[in-house]
């Protein structure tokens, strides 16, 4: 394998990894708590990799993609019910990333973001309806490493780096702060890291790229690489938050506050990089999630599917594309606020997580279809712990969404 | 078949129970999910509820004056980056506009809330002056960035300037 190709992979990995969902969260927290939610970040993001690497060597080696396993290993009624909670997310998440790429597009023009959301719409659809396959991956995935501009503004801000490693290092609820708000921005943290949409695109993408046992090198550098260094992106976000915010009590609720940062420390070129990334991230994950839609509908019901298809050939496939991307801008042209429905939807993200998890740590232990591939001790070992951490999140997900009204 | 409130009330004050079949009714499952989604409506949308004594009215002065020393101290950022030339105008705009009507959202809030005591009163006249012109000041600010006008913008930078300590005197003492 080439070192371009390997390269080209892991940097995509990293670009692909920040969406709207780490682009709030991540600001918000910085702005409120600190350094002290990194580990909700890390804890997420080394979750992502573990799951993410056995979804895609159960794609290359068993040519199977999530929902297969899904359908296949919980019958068809409860990966019924399966499919009803992460279509629905997908949609949610599809939301969230229109209405945040028509944010996006209102920085960057001034012009009222709800006039942009039925343009994004219709521009996503064309994307995934007549776009390669590998430009939604690449293209996408290297301009969105523009956000790399959160790591340089933070050498240009006043930092207290000792500051940083402390509150990293301690992470102690701030005493301004019920303990119900910090435990929700953490399930918010880590269910931003964990959207099931990135897995079963990440797999289906395997299935669309068709993996074999020979491109495992280059899937686990992706995952193994390139998901812990976009990781890295969200805490860089988190961090350049402080230095501007923290002393004004600022409460992050739009997107220019997450970028102001960048702008007041670099500068006109800095803010361009920044929003170049926004937009990338955004309209990446805006793809990704209605491909994901459709990926999740059409593997359940043994439809044909992927982009490696003519659209008459999939048709199906490409009709639930196109109605989820019309759902998703319908909805938010109801005037709903993006980052509202970007918090809700990485929570409730949080809750649906293990319905989408199970089936791939059950189906990578299956020696008949892995064979030699097979999980090792290692990725039971972290599989199994994830798997409790993820049920445990999901139980209190719902109660802290409601006692802290979203985090309010 | 469209069941009316009081009959989803009827059919839930009969038979809370399942029915013969071990199933529960197709009122009482709708009755669940308006409930339900009451619930979640009242609860995420973040309502405000009203204050039924002075130290409850306080702490929401508290947290209306703290939120709009965040807000300043935002647009302040953004318009200084303005003017320094590091932010474009249609950049500076929207920052400034979300912190206006952010702050339009506050004072609306909390001046719904009825002050329940004399003691509420007192806190609510000290207040509501603060908050009103700061957020007049935002919507100042927010028309001088549209129109470029930096030495309007200098000059209600050098106003706003003064809030935030202010704001945050409220925030702390109520």
């Amino acid at each position: 394998m080439s070192p371009l190709k390997l390269a080209l992979g892991v940097m995509t990995a990293i670009g692909g990894f920040v969406d709207i969902g780490n682009l709030v969260t991540s600001g918000i927290t910085g702005a409120r708590f600190g350094m002290a939610l990194t580990w909700a970040i890390i804890l997420g993001t080394v979750g992502m990799t573990v799951y993410g690497e056995m979804a895609g060597r159960v794609a290359a080696v068993g040519g199977r993609a999530v929902f297969h396993s899904v359908r296949e290993r919980l019958g068809p009624r409860v990966g019924l019910v399966n499919l009803t909670s992460s279509f629905v997310l997908s949609l949610l998440t599809l939301s969230a990333e229109i209405g945040g790429v028509a944010l996006v597009l209102q920085l960057a023009t001034g012009i009222n973001y709800l006039l942009w959301v039925p343009l994004v719409g219709l521009f996503v659809w064309l994307v995934i309806y007549r776009a390669p396959f590998m430009l939604i991956e690449n293209v996408f995935g290297m301009m969105g490493l523009g956000l790399i501009i959160f790591i340089i503004a933070l050498f240009k801000l006043p930092v207290d780096w000792h500051g940083l490693w402390v509150g990293a290092t301690h992470p102690w609820v701030p005493s301004s702060e019920p303990h119900s708000t910090y435990w929700f921005y953490a399930v918010s943290l880590y269910g931003a890291c964990l959207v099931p949409y990135q897995v079963l695109f990440f797999s289906s993408g395997g299935r669309e790229e068709s993996w074999t046992t020979k491109s495992i090198p280059q899937m686990r550098m992706n995952a193994v690489v390139g998901f812990p260094l976009g990781g890295l992106l969200s805490i860089a976000i988190m961090a350049s938050m402080i230095p501007i915010y923290s002393s004004l009590n600022v409460n992050v609720s739009h997107l220019g506050q997450i970028a102001l940062p960048v702008a007041a420390s670099v500068g006109l070129v800095g803010l361009i990089f920044a929003l170049i990334g926004f937009f990338a991230a955004t309209f990446a994950a805006a793809a990704e999630a209605a491909l994901s839609a459709g990926y999740a509908v059409a593997q359940f019901f043994g439809w044909t599917w992927g982009k490696m298809h003519e659209p008459r050939a999939a048709a199906q496939f490409h009709v639930v594309c196109l109605a989820s991307i019309i759902a998703a801008t319908g909805f938010i042209l109801t005037t709903i606020d993006p980052i509202t429905v970007t918090l809700v939807s990485v929570v409730l993200g949080a809750v649906a997580i293990p319905l989408t998890y199970f089936p791939v740590l059950v189906v990578a232990n299956d020696e008949e279809y892995m064979g030699k591939w097979v999980n090792g001790r290692l990725s039971n070992v972290l599989g199994s712990v994830f798997l409790v951490i993820m049920v445990l999140a999901s139980v209190v997900t719902l109660p802290l969404l409601f006692i802290t009204k979203a985090g309010h | 078949m469209r069941c009316s409130p009081g009959q989803l009330l009827r059919a839930h004050c009969s038979s809370w129970t399942r029915n013969g079949n071990g199933r529960w009714s197709a009122a009482h499952r709708r009755l669940a999910v308006i409930a339900a989604a009451a619930a979640c409506t009242v609860t995420l949308a973040g309502c405000v509820t009203p204050a039924f004594n002075t130290s409850s009215y306080r702490q929401k002065t508290q947290e209306s004056a703290s939120e709009m020393a965040g807000l300043v101290g935002t647009a302040r950022l953004a318009a200084s980056a303005y003017l320094q030339g590091k932010l474009y105008s249609a950049t500076a705009d929207t920052i400034v506009s979300d912190a206006e009507n952010d702050a339009g959202d506050i004072v609306t809030q909390w001046t719904s809330v009825q002050p329940p005591t004399a003691q509420a009163e007192n806190i609510m006249s000290k207040a509501q002056t603060l908050l009103s012109d700061t957020s007049d000041q935002l919507t100042a600010l927010r028309i001088a960035v549209r129109k470029g006008d930096r030495q309007q913008i200098g000059s209600l930078l050098t106003k706003l300037g003064p809030a935030i300590p202010k704001l945050k005197k409220l925030a702390a003492a109520g």
